[in-house]
């Protein structure tokens, strides 16, 4: 069960596939421009620091990205495409350092003729098991089914 | 300096104030920009449609509102939500408007947190397209 290929293949409960990304400072720069967000704190260590942060800190609308990215990985767009979701950010987290999602489908229901998937992402900052690891901050989306696999 | 109290009841008087619409043009190279930056696995979000938190762009400018003497020690995000209405193209000319939608305190351990929220909605040709709620805290 590596990709959702038909909505056959859904089930409450499942887990999704592993998946996880390490950005970079450079991806942090990137991210700023392409976003426009040029809050120091992305970028400027020393700035980072009198903030209280260890250092730059990865912004929030990217671990969002990446952690929707790890629901999209297997319900691709050809699929379904989101259609709401919320993302809580629970501690600061750095470049350098792992991201690691752990998805779930939480519902599998209808509204208004549309054939919704909710998914709710834990985001850790290494293998979720290990004690020493922190969940980071939580993402829970809603995926409409397109209506050709609704 | 300005407290963070004292802050919080000057800005609380001023929500749901708007700034005034932007309007601006998806543009296929800027899609392909964030895909990029974000890593996206999908090509198809690499030029032709926005991938879904491609909305965080999409915004323009709060109207003016008081300001601290000087910046809080620290300003990070904490929440994020978004809608998404319909898809985003390369070429759609869209419209955003931004509102201070809510101002909260909260004690934290180390004194009082500012709650800021501001909410971005995206329109085409008066259609829907998204909504964003960004929620940000400042302290220190």
């Amino acid at each position: 069960m590596s990709i959702v290929t038909e909505p056959a293949d859904l089930a409450v409960g499942q887990a999704l596939p592993a998946f996880e990304r390490t950005p970079t400072t450079t991806q942090l720069v990137r991210y700023a421009g392409a976003e426009d967000d040029y809050m120091p704190v992305h970028f400027d260590h020393h700035y980072a620091v009198a903030a209280g942060q260890r250092g730059v800190i990865n912004h929030g609308w990217l671990t969002f990205a990446i952690a929707l990215q790890s629901v999209t990985s297997w319900l691709p767009p050809e699929i379904a495409r989101v259609v709401r979701s919320r993302s809580r950010y629970l501690r600061p987290t750095y470049p350098g350092l792992p991201l690691v999602c752990r998805g779930t489908v939480t519902a599998l229901r209808k509204d208004r003729g549309a054939r919704l998937v909710d998914v709710s992402v834990e985001v850790f900052d290494g293998d979720p098991i290990d004690p020493a690891s922190t969940r980071t901050a939580t993402v829970e989306a809603t995926f409409a089914l397109l209506p050709e696999q609704a | 300096m300005t407290e963070i109290r004292a802050h919080a009841e000057a800005l609380r008087a001023h929500v749901g104030a708007r700034g005034a619409p932007e309007t601006r043009e998806i543009e296929r190279g800027a899609l392909r920009k964030f895909a990029v930056a974000t890593g996206d696995p999908h090509a198809a979000h690499h030029g032709a449609v926005a991938a879904p938190t491609y909305v965080a762009a999409l915004r323009s400018p709060l109207p003016p509102l008081p300001e601290p003497d000087e910046p809080f020690r620290s300003h990070l995000h904490t929440n994020d939500e978004l809608e998404l209405h319909a898809p985003i193209r390369a070429g759609d000319v869209v419209e955003t408007t931004c509102e201070l939608t809510d101002v909260f305190v909260k004690e934290g351990r180390s004194g009082p947190m500012l709650f800021t929220q501001v909410t971005f909605t995206t329109t085409r040709d008066g259609e829907p397209v998204s909504t964003v709620a960004w929620t940000e805290v400042q302290y220190g």
